[in-house]
C-alpha cells in the first residue's frame, strides 16, 4: 500500500489512522487568514463504524489501507463462523462475529453480499439491499382485512423480526429492505 | 448539467458592483485597473502563485493587486481602489475558489480605526450592516483558548491542538492560525467583527507596533461576517529594508518547506525605496461578500462557474 497526500484526499478513499482502517467521508479545504492551509477531514472507522474529525497539515500524508469491498455468496453458518465463497475463484472466507454483526439476520443461503476484506480477512458484511424470507412465526392472518393499514410482527427464517400487513401467514415468503427492517410485499409463489 | 446562467445572483453581483464604484466616487478615489499577470510573483510561503510560462520567461497570476497598486501609490496615485481577479493555486473548498474576485483600496494618511471607519461606510452604502464590533486578537483567543497568543505557552496550544484533532507539525504561527479557525472564529460574535492587533509572526505586509500591553503586534484586521473571514487591512509597512528583510524570511522559508523559489518582485521593492506614502490598505472577498449578502453557505453558490464547473 501506498501513502496518500491530503490533495489526493477523495470520499471513499480507505486510509490507516490510529492504526485502524477508515474510509474518507469527506475532505474540505480550510485555510484561516492568510497562514498555513488544512484540510478538514471526516473518516469512517470500518471496524467500528465510528465518525472521526481530523484537521491534517496541507501535505501531510496517511498510508493507504489494505481493504477491497468483494462480492461474495453466502454459504452457511457453522455455529461460530459465517461462511462466503467469492463465485469467481471460489475463494473461501470465515466472517466472525463482529464482521457479520448487525448483518446475521439477513443472511440467507446463497444470497450475495459485500464482503469488506482487511488484509484479507472479512471486516464487514453487508447484505444484500433486497432479501426474500419465508415467515416462521407470526399470529394468524385476517383474511379480507387487506384494505386496513394494520401490522403485526412477524419473525422471519433468518431470526429478524418485521411489522408485516395483519393478512399475511406462516410460510408466506416477503421481501424486505435489509437497510432499514421494512416490508416491500410479499413474494408469488 | 446544472444550469449556470442564474439571472437573480448576476443581478446581484451587478449591483454591488455599482453600489461599490458610487461609493468610491462620492469618497474621490479613484478606480484603476492593473494587469494579473506580473514578472514578480508572492514570496509568502503560504500563498501558490500560479505561473504561466511565455516563451523562455515565467509570469505569475497576481495573488492580489497590492504590489502593482503601491507602484502606483508610490508614484503619486493618491486614494485608490480596483476590482480585479486574483489567482490562488491549490485553494479550492467550499470557501475557496482558486480565481476570485478581490476590491482592494488604499487610503493615504489613514490608521487602522480610519480604514475600519471606512469599510463600515462602504459596507453601510451596500446594504449590509454598518455597525462592527471591534474585538483585539489577544482577547477573542484567550476568551477560548485561555492562552496569551503574544507570549504562547507552546506546549498548552498542542494539547488544545490535539483535542482538536490537528494532525501534522506547526510551527508556533502555524498553531495560532490552526486554533483560531478551530476554537476562536466558531465562538466570534454574530454580524460584523474586527479582528485587530494580530500576532507580529502574522504581519505580513503590515506595520507592528505595540499594544496597550507592550506587546509587539501587528496593525494588521481581519473583517468577519457571522464567523466568515472577509477582508484583510494593513496599515502598510513603507519601510524598504524592513520590507526586504520579510521577503528574505519568506524566502527562506520556501527553502525550509522545499517549495518553489518565487522571483521577489523587485520593481515592487523599487517602489518602496522611491518612498510609498503613509497610507492603509484592506482586500474585501467579493465572491464572499456576495454568499454571505444572499444567505449562502458556499462560495460556488456565488459564482457563475466555479472551479468544479469549468
Amino acid at each position: 500500500m501506498g501513502s496518500y497526500s491530503t490533495n489526493e484526499f477523495r470520499s471513499g478513499l480507505k486510509v490507516m489512522l490510529d492504526g485502524d482502517p477508515c474510509s474518507i467521508v469527506e475532505n474540505e479545504f480550510v485555510k484561516p487568514g492568510k497562514g498555513q492551509a488544512f484540510s478538514r477531514v471526516r473518516l469512517k472507522n470500518l471496524k467500528t463504524g465510528r465518525t472521526w474529525e481530523r484537521t491534517f497539515k496541507s501535505g501531510e500524508s496517511l498510508e493507504g489501507a489494505d481493504v477491497m469491498d468483494t462480492d461474495m455468496q453466502y454459504l452457511y453458518n457453522d455455529g461460530e463462523y459465517w461462511h462466503f465463497m467469492d463465485p469467481e475463484t471460489f475463494d473461501q472466507q470465515q466472517a466472525d462475529e463482529s464482521a457479520v454483526s448487525e448483518a446475521a439476520q439477513w443472511l440467507k443461503e446463497q444470497d450475495m453480499c459485500v464482503v469488506t476484506l482487511y488484509n484479507g480477512t472479512p471486516l464487514t458484511v453487508v447484505p444484500p439491499n433486497h432479501v426474500e424470507l419465508e415467515i416462521v412465526d407470526t399470529d394468524p392472518g385476517l383474511r379480507g382485512d387487506t384494505a386496513q393499514g394494520g401490522n403485526k410482527p412477524a419473525t422471519l427464517s433468518t431470526g429478524a423480526v418485521v411489522k408485516v400487513p395483519l393478512f399475511l401467514e406462516i410460510g408466506d415468503v416477503i421481501k424486505v429492505d435489509t437497510r432499514n427492517a421494512e416490508y416491500q410485499g410479499r413474494v408469488k409463489d | 448539467m446544472t444550469q449556470v446562467f442564474d439571472r437573480v445572483s448576476m443581478e446581484k453581483r451587478s449591483l454591488l458592483y455599482q453600489r461599490i464604484r458610487q461609493y468610491f466616487a462620492d469618497e474621490n478615489v479613484l478606480e484603476v485597473e492593473v494587469p494579473v499577470l506580473g514578472k514578480g510573483g508572492s514570496t509568502c510561503a503560504y500563498l501558490e502563485s500560479m505561473s504561466v510560462l511565455q516563451g523562455e520567461d515565467t509570469y505569475y497570476l497576481q495573488t492580489s493587486p497590492e504590489f502593482f497598486m503601491k507602484r502606483l501609490l508610490s508614484e503619486g496615485s493618491g486614494d485608490i481602489f480596483s476590482i480585479a481577479k486574483a489567482f490562488r493555486g491549490g485553494e479550492a473548498g467550499p470557501r475557496h475558489n482558486p480565481e476570485f474576485s478581490l476590491l482592494e483600496w488604499y487610503r493615504i494618511n489613514f490608521s487602522v480605526d480610519e480604514l475600519v471607519a471606512d469599510l463600515a461606510s462602504l459596507l453601510g452604502s451596500l446594504g449590509v450592516e454598518s455597525s462592527i464590533k471591534r474585538v483585539a486578537y489577544a482577547e477573542v483567543f484567550e476568551r477560548a483558548t485561555g492562552v496569551d497568543p503574544h507570549k504562547p505557552d507552546m506546549d498548552k496550544l498542542e494539547i488544545l491542538a490535539n483535542q482538536a484533532g490537528l494532525i501534522g507539525e506547526l510551527d508556533a504561527s502555524e498553531m495560532l492560525g490552526f486554533l483560531m479557525s478551530a476554537l476562536v472564529e466558531p465562538k466570534l460574535p454574530p454580524g460584523l467583527v474586527v479582528v485587530d492587533e494580530f500576532p507580529a509572526c502574522q504581519a505580513e505586509l503590515a506595520q507592528i507596533g505595540r499594544n496597550s500591553n507592550g506587546d509587539p503586534v501587528a496593525k494588521r484586521f481581519e473583517l468577519y461576517w457571522d464567523g466568515v473571514e472577509l477582508a484583510n487591512g494593513y496599515k502598510e509597512l513603507t519601510d524598504p529594508l524592513e520590507q526586504r528583510r520579510r521577503f528574505q524570511m519568506d524566502l527562506d522559508q520556501r527553502l525550509n518547506k522545499g517549495l518553489p523559489r518565487i522571483a521577489e518582485d523587485k520593481r515592487f521593492i523599487a517602489a518602496l525605496e522611491r518612498g510609498l506614502p503613509d497610507c492603509s490598505g484592506v482586500a474585501l472577498g467579493l465572491d464572499r461578500l456576495l454568499m454571505c449578502i444572499s444567505g449562502q453557505s458556499e462560495l460556488s453558490q456565488s459564482l457563475c462557474f466555479s472551479w468544479d464547473r469549468l
